[in-house]
């Protein structure tokens, strides 16, 4: 397969499958959203896929490709059709690549034959030479015709490629701005949320009774959708007095009416508290819910809370599951 | 998986022409490519779900498209993430509902890449179907190359010539004859490709038979 830029290893060991969970998100979400990463896939793919059609795949590759590539009827198929392309156009016979895209050569006259000289020529073919003469001409003006055609569309191709560049770049900089925005826009939300916890927290304060106990503490925690296995739960530490837990749950689809949140034990898969009716707070990609569950309900365990999203229509959906852990400080 | 799909989708809800329209302007982002847009997308769409050894990678990329088109036509415009980013956005929910109904239906791991163990030699069945069949594939095949233009089947021809380090001399010629990167070189290849690839697919299924 030749030498390859360390992208398209990069590339190849994405398409065998063989990295890591985070890795692959990230290039699944540009083999879709971006379009220059998507055409390189499809091409290290290809040439992937010819290679091992044709046999000249290195046996290592070749026992990876077999077991982790080779596993769709669309990706077999694939091979299928590259074997056949391979024959199709191994059947072909050779182009002579000097009478492709290269300037027509003007024909050389032939120097009549100095024996007989030019007049000796017309008087015993007269047409023919004449015809010959006609030919050549025609020639000469198709031949300066190319060149001049061929000039001017060299140039309107550069001048193609240079707008599409600068098209390209203006793309990639008005694409960087956003995702600056983004950013910024998060770092305000986040802010904002901290600032209403605190909030809460104060009013906490206000509304218990004072007392000469240790007035609960308000732990904040943030959790996101869990996609992948059980391996990587977040771990929340309670204090030993009473607190509230306020989870933050980022949403990965915020355009529900309202929201429900179920906690449950995985250690017995009971049920243990119910939120009411929630509604998402914040905006575009980073809408997220909030919820506060008092820590005496928490033992030293596993949990999941399960959100479902109800629309307008009355609909409901299961639409983000986030695990956690509880210990408490001794 | 179908009933899975109409199931979940409980509005009755259909795509009219302009909203069609709207969509296909929407994913153009300004830049009128008669329908290429929604092709390219939907093509890298289908990949992604068949990466994912998804069932069906055809109909879920469809699925996501037509979620895409009714967000758009219900909402009027969408403005926080490119068309791009939003149909992977919208993809990735897809897949997970997708994942979800298979443990639902106790589908296991194995039934979920559709055909079990990986199978080492593509030219598995008996030897005489697997001969009509690629005989027929090479037929179909003729006649898709006859009908690309001739400078494109040119291009296909040249660009798969040789073998190794000769084909990669050789592609690099090329894209100096036509005046072009070897990358674009590289990407116009494989748009022929692909349109050989679902000449030859149509053209299989139009003789009543598939791999």
């Amino acid at each position: 397969m030749g030498d390859r830029p360390t992208g398209d290893n990069q590339i190849i060991e994405y398409l065998l499958g063989a990295l890591s969970a985070d890795e692959t998100e990230r290039l699944d979400e540009l083999s879709v959203a971006d379009g220059e990463f998507a055409d390189r896939v499809r091409i290290v793919e290809n040439d992937l896929v010819d290679s091992y059609a044709r046999g000249e795949m290195p046996s290592d590759l070749r026992t990876r490709f077999e077991s982790n590539y080779l596993t769709t009827p669309m990706r077999r198929e694939r091979i299928s059709f590259a074997r056949s392309l391979a024959v199709a156009l191994d059947r072909v016979p050779p182009v002579d690549k000097e009478t492709v895209h290269k300037k027509p050569q003007a024909s050389k006259i032939q120097p009549a034959p100095t024996k007989r000289g030019l007049g000796a020529w017309l008087q015993i073919a007269p047409r023919l030479s004449w015809g010959l003469a006609a030919a050549i001409v025609v020639l000469l003006v198709a031949s300066v015709w190319l060149v001049s055609e061929r000039g001017r569309l060299v140039n309107q191709s550069r001048e193609t490629s240079a707008v599409y560049e600068a098209l390209r770049n203006r793309e990639r900089e008005l694409l960087e701005q956003l995702d600056r925005q983004r950013s910024a826009d998060v770092e305000k939300q986040k802010e904002l949320d901290e600032i209403r916890d605190k909030l809460a927290q104060l009013e906490l304060r206000g509304r218990e009774p004072d007392s000469s106990a240790a007035k609960p503490n308000l732990i904040g925690f943030t959790l996101a959708p869990q996609t992948r296995g059980v391996n990587d739960v977040p771990l929340v530490t309670l204090p030993a007095e009473p607190s509230h837990l306020n989870l933050r749950l980022e949403l990965e689809r915020g355009d529900f009416a309202s929201y429900s949140a179920n906690l449950k034990s995985l250690t017995d898969n009971r049920s243990v508290w119910a939120s009411g009716s929630l509604r998402a707070r914040g905006k575009g990609d980073s809408k997220a819910l909030n919820v506060m569950i008092r820590s005496s309900l928490l033992k030293d365990q596993r949990y999941m809370l399960e959100v479902t999203g109800f629309g307008s229509d009355g609909s409901r959906e299961v639409c983000g599951t986030y695990l956690f852990r509880i210990a408490r400080e001794k | 998986m179908k009933e899975f799909y109409k199931a979940e989708n409980k509005r009755s809800w259909t795509l009219s022409h302009a909203g069609f329209s709207s969509f296909l302007v929407w994913l153009d982002q300004g830049n009128d490519t008669a329908g290429e847009s929604y092709l390219e997308m939907r093509r890298r769409l289908v990949s992604y779900f068949d990466r994912k050894s998804c069932r069906s990678p055809d109909e879920l990329a469809d699925e996501t498209l037509n979620r895409v088109a009714r967000r758009l036509e219900e909402e009027g415009s969408i403005t926080d993430a490119t068309p791009a980013h939003y149909c992977y956005i919208v993809a990735k929910f897809v897949f997970l509902e997708y994942l979800r109904a298979a443990e639902r239906k106790q589908i296991s791991i194995d039934d979920l890449s559709s055909s079990g163990a990986p199978e080492p030699n593509v030219a598995a069945g008996t030897a005489g179907d697997e001969h009509e069949r690629a005989e027929l594939r090479l037929e179909c095949l003729d006649g898709c190359l006859q009908k690309l233009d001739p400078d494109n089947r040119q291009l296909i021809i040249e660009y798969y010539r040789g073998e190794q380090r000769a084909k990669i001399d050789s592609r690099r010629g090329l894209a100096e004859r036509f005046g072009i990167t070897s990358n674009a070189l590289s990407i116009r290849a494989c748009r022929i490709r692909d349109r050989l690839e679902s000449c030859v697919a149509r053209c299989l299924d139009r003789a009543g038979e598939r791999s």
